[in-house]
C-alpha cells in the first residue's frame, strides 16, 4: 500500500474508532437498562441470567477496541505528519452516490409501492444505461431523477397507508415514468450515439423480468412484495389457463 | 457390521438421488451455475449458495442440498478459469492459481491448464469428503460431551480465530468486525427470557436480525458497488484448445496432492476462514518443497495443482465443525447453515443421534456434486467462457435484483430488504477500510450460540466462573484464545524480536 493511502486508511481508522466508541457507550447504556435484577416475565433476575450481560460485555470489549484503534491510529498520524492523504477521484464518488441511490432508491421507493414486475424493469433499465454507457453527465442526470422519484414514492410509503386503489394509480404513474424514461434515455443515447447501449439496456431489462417474475410468482409460488397490474393478471392468467387446460 | 450399514445407506442415497432425472437436471444446472458464479470477478461462492438458498425454498432437503452443494463446489472451482484466462481471479480461493495458470495459458496451453484444474479440483474435493465422513462421526461424538461452557468457548474461538486469519490490515479489525457481529445478534428479543433488546420498540426487529438479508447484504452488495465504482473489466481472453485431464501430470505430483488436500481440509476446518487462505497456504508449501522453486510464477504445474487441490479439499474441512458443531468453517459454510436451518435441519453434536443418515446423505451428495462439476469443466468450459464476456454493468444489476429477491422471498417481509441495504452499504465501507467481512458475518450467526451458552453455564455454576478453568476442553479452548490475542500484542512481537536477536549473537 502507498504510504498515502495508508495514511488515508488511518485517518478513516482514526473516525471509525470514535464512531465505534459513541455507538458502545451508547448501547453500554441502553444495556443498564435491561433487567439486571429483580422479576421479568416470572424470572428472578441475577447478573448471571441477565440479558444485559452478553451486551454490557461485548460492547465493553467494543469500546476497548475503539479505543487502542483510535489511539494506534493517532500515534500513526503524529509519526507520518508529512505524508499526504491519498483521496478518491470525485468521479469514483459520483459513481458510489449513483449506485446507492438505484439500490436504496429501488427498496425504499419503488418495491413497497410499484408493481414488481414493473419496478423491476425500470431499476434494470436505468441501472444497466447508467453504467453500460459508462458516461458520468448520464450517471449524474439519472442520479437527480431517480432520487427525486425514489424520494418522494419513499415519503408516501413510510407516511400514509394506501388502499388497493391508490396503490394501483402508483402502478399506472410507473408506466407513465418508464414511458418518459425509455424516451429521455432513448434521446440521450441518440445525441452520444450510443445506441446499442440503449437497446442492450432496455431488451436485458424485459429479458429478465419477463423471466425472474414468473419463476418466483407462478414456479415457486413466492408472493412478490407487491402485486399490482402486471403480476395480478399474470396470476389470474395463470389459474385461467389450467382451467382451460383440466377442461379439455 | 455398521459400516456395511453404512455402505448400504451410502449406496441406496447415490442410487435415489441418481434415479431421479430432475435431480441429476438440478445437479448439473447447479453445477454449471455455480462455476458461473466463481467464474465472473465479483461474484463469489458465498453469494451465489445465498441466492440459490431463496430457490431451493420449495424443495425437499435433499434436492435442496443437491442444488446448494453442487453450486459451492462449482463455484469454488469456476474461479480458476478467469485466473488462468485473463489473470483476474474469479474467486479470492483461485488467486494463487493465477501465478503459475495465466503464464501457462500465455504459452498457448490454456487447455492444459483448465484440464489440470478441473481434475485436480476433483481430487482435493474428494479427499476432503473422505476426511469429513471418517472426522465428522468423531469430531460430533465428542462434541456430545460439550456443555455450554465449551459451546460458548468454541463460539467466541471462531469467532477470533476468524478475525485473526482474514484481516488483511491491522489484526484488531478482524476482532471489531466479529465484535460487530455479535453487537448485532444482540438485537431483538434474548433467548432465555425473552426480553427486548435495542429494538426501539420496532416489532420487525423483535425477532432479532435474519440471517440470510444480513449475508446477502454483507456478501452481495459491497461485490456490486465495489466492482461497478472501481470499473472492473475483463481483459482480453486467450484462446485454448481441447482440455485433457492429464492424467500422467497429476500421477507424478501425488505427493504435491496429498499435502495440499490435508492443508485444505485442516484450513477449511479451522471456523470462519476458507479456501483463499487454503489456496495460498498450499501454493507456498507446495514453492518451498519443490527441487525447482524458481519456475514457480512461469507456468509450473505444480503451483496450480497445489492451489486448487486445496481450494476444493477445503471443502469438506468446512462442513466438519459446520455439520458436527454448528460452527462454519468457511464464508460459503456459513451460507449453507443459514440454508439448512431454513430447511429444518439444525446442525450440531444432536445431528448424529437425530438424523443418523445425513452426513451419509451429504457425502453422497458431495460425490456427486464432484463429478457433476468435472463433467462440466470438461465438456462445458467453452460455454462458461463464453458467459465471462458479459460486461459486469449488464450482469451486476441482475444480480442486484437476484440479492433484492432473495432478501425478500425467505421471509416474505420488506423490512429485510431494508435491512440488507443497510447491511450493504454498512459492510462496503467496512469493506473499504479493510476490516474483513468473514467475522461480522460469523458473529451474527454464533451470537445467539454465545448468549445463550455463557448465560446457562453460568446459571449452572451460580456466577461462578472456576468451571471455564476446571473443565479440560474449556481450558484448552481458553488457552488457545489467550495465545492467538496475545500473540498479535506488540508487547509479544517485541519480545519475539528481543529473542530472535538474542540467539543470532
Amino acid at each position: 500500500m502507498q504510504p498515502e493511502q495508508l495514511m488515508a486508511l488511518r485517518r478513516s481508522d482514526m473516525k471509525t474508532a470514535l464512531v465505534l466508541m459513541g455507538i458502545s457507550a451508547f448501547a453500554m447504556i441502553e444495556s443498564l437498562n435491561f433487567p439486571l435484577t429483580g422479576n421479568y416475565a416470572g424470572v428472578q433476575n441475577v447478573w448471571y441470567v441477565s440479558p444485559a450481560l452478553f451486551p454490557i460485555i461485548i460492547f465493553s470489549v467494543l469500546f476497548l477496541c475503539g479505543l487502542v484503534m483510535l489511539i494506534k491510529s493517532i500515534i500513526f498520524i503524529k509519526k507520518n505528519a508529512l505524508t499526504a492523504t491519498a483521496k478518491e477521484s470525485t468521479a469514483s464518488w459520483w459513481r458510489f452516490f449513483v449506485l446507492v441511490s438505484l439500490i436504496a432508491g429501488q427498496v425504499y421507493g419503488f418495491v413497497p409501492l410499484v408493481d414488481f414486475a414493473l419496478s423491476s424493469f425500470i431499476f434494470l433499465f436505468v441501472f444497466i444505461f447508467a453504467f453500460y454507457s459508462d458516461n458520468a453527465m448520464f450517471q449524474k442526470r439519472i442520479f437527480m431523477i431517480w432520487s427525486v422519484v425514489c424520494v418522494l414514492l419513499a415519503t408516501v410509503t413510510f407516511s400514509t397507508e394506501l388502499t388497493d386503489e391508490t396503490r394501483s394509480l402508483f402502478d399506472w404513474a410507473a408506466l407513465l415514468f418508464i414511458g418518459v424514461m425509455v424516451v429521455t434515455l432513448f434521446k440521450w443515447a441518440k445525441q452520444s450515439k450510443q445506441m446499442k447501449v440503449w437497446r442492450i439496456s432496455w431488451k436485458t431489462a424485459l429479458i429478465v423480468t419477463v423471466i425472474v417474475c414468473p419463476m418466483f410468482r407462478l414456479g415457486m409460488l413466492v408472493p412478490l412484495p407487491t402485486e399490482g397490474i402486471v403480476i395480478n393478471p399474470m396470476v389470474d392468467l395463470k389459474y385461467v389457463v389450467r382451467d382451460v387446460w383440466r377442461d379439455m | 457390521m455398521e459400516i456395511m450399514a453404512s455402505f448400504g445407506v451410502f449406496g441406496n442415497t447415490l442410487l435415489t438421488l441418481l434415479s431421479s432425472p430432475t435431480n441429476l437436471l438440478i445437479l448439473m444446472g447447479a453445477s454449471f451455475c455455480g462455476i458461473i458464479f466463481g467464474a465472473l470477478p465479483g461474484l463469489t461462492a458465498t453469494l451465489g449458495v445465498a441466492l440459490l438458498t431463496t430457490l431451493t425454498y420449495g424443495m425437499d432437503v435433499s434436492t435442496a442440498l443437491i442444488a446448494l452443494l453442487g453450486l459451492y463446489v462449482g463455484a469454488i472451482y469456476g474461479g480458476s478459469y478467469p485466473s488462468i484466462l485473463i489473470n483476474i481471479p474469479g474467486t479470492a480461493a483461485a488467486a494463487a492459481t493465477a501465478l503459475d495458470g495465466f503464464p501457462l495459458a500465455q504459452k498457448g496451453e490454456g487447455g492444459r491448464a483448465l484440464g489440470l484444474t478441473t481434475t485436480a479440483s476433483l481430487i482435493g474435493t474428494f479427499l476432503g469428503i473422505l476426511v469429513l465422513v471418517v472426522a465428522a462421526p468423531m469430531v460430533a461424538k465428542m462434541a456430545l460431551q460439550f456443555t455450554s461452557f465449551e459451546f460458548f468457548l468454541l463460539a467466541l474461538f471462531g469467532i477470533i480465530i476468524s478475525g485473526t486469519l482474514t484481516s488483511s490490515d491491522l489484526v484488531i479489525k478482524g476482532w471489531i468486525a466479529g465484535l460487530i457481529g455479535l453487537g448485532l445478534s444482540t438485537i431483538g428479543r434474548d433467548p432465555l427470557q425473552f426480553f427486548p433488546r435495542f429494538t426501539f420498540d420496532m416489532p420487525d426487529l423483535d425477532q432479532g436480525l435474519e440471517v440470510v438479508p444480513v449475508l446477502i447484504g454483507a456478501f452481495g452488495i459491497p461485490q456490486v458497488i465495489k466492482a461497478l465504482r472501481n470499473k472492473e473489466s475483463l481483459g482480453v481472453m486467450k484462446q485454448f484448445g481441447r482440455i485433457l485431464p492429464e492424467w500422467k501430470t497429476l500421477f507424478k505430483n501425488r505427493t504435491n496432492i496429498t499435502r495440499s488436500s490435508m492443508i485444505g481440509i485442516g484450513i477449511g476446518a479451522v471456523p470462519g476462514i476458507g479456501e483463499d487462505i487454503a489456496g495460498w497456504v498450499s501454493y507456498g508449501a507446495a514453492k518451498n518443497t519443490s527441487k525447482h522453486p524458481e519456475t514457480f510464477g512461469t507456468g509450473e504445474p505444480q503451483g496450480i495443482i497445489a492451489s486448487e487441490t486445496a481450494n476444493n479439499a477445503c471443502i469438506g474441512g468446512a462442513l466438519i465443525p459446520l455439520l458436527t458443531l454448528g460452527i462454519p468453517g468457511s464464508p460459503p459454510a456459513a451460507m449453507l447453515l443459514g440454508a439448512l436451518m431454513l430447511h429444518g435441519i439444525t446442525p450440531g453434536p444432536m445431528i448424529v443421534i437425530e438424523s443418523p443418515d445425513f452426513l451419509i446423505e451429504v457425502t453422497a451428495i458431495l460425490i456427486l456434486c464432484s463429478v457433476a462439476m468435472w463433467l462440466n469443466g470438461m465438456f462445458l468450459a467453452k460455454q462458461v467462457v463464453k458467459v465471462l464476456q458479459i460486461p459486469a454493468s449488464i450482469f451486476l444489476p441482475v444480480v442486484t435484483l437476484m440479492c433484492i429477491l432473495g432478501s425478500y422471498a425467505l421471509g416474505l417481509n420488506i423490512f429485510n430488504l431494508y435491512l440488507m441495504v443497510i447491511v450493504g452499504v454498512f459492510a462496503y465501507f467496512l469493506d473499504e477500510m479493510k476490516y474483513p467481512i468473514s467475522p461480522l458475518v460469523i458473529g451474527v450467526i454464533l451470537g445467539p450460540m454465545a448468549d445463550e451458552n455463557l448465560r446457562r453455564a453460568l446459571m449452572v455454576s451460580e456466577g461462578s466462573l472456576m468451571p471455564f478453568i476446571e473443565r479440560p476442553i474449556s481450558i484448552a479452548l481458553i488457552s488457545v484464545i489467550v495465545l492467538i490475542v496475545m500473540t498479535k500484542m506488540p508487547f509479544y512481537q517485541s519480545c519475539k524480536k528481543s529473542l530472535i536477536s538474542l540467539f543470532k549473537k
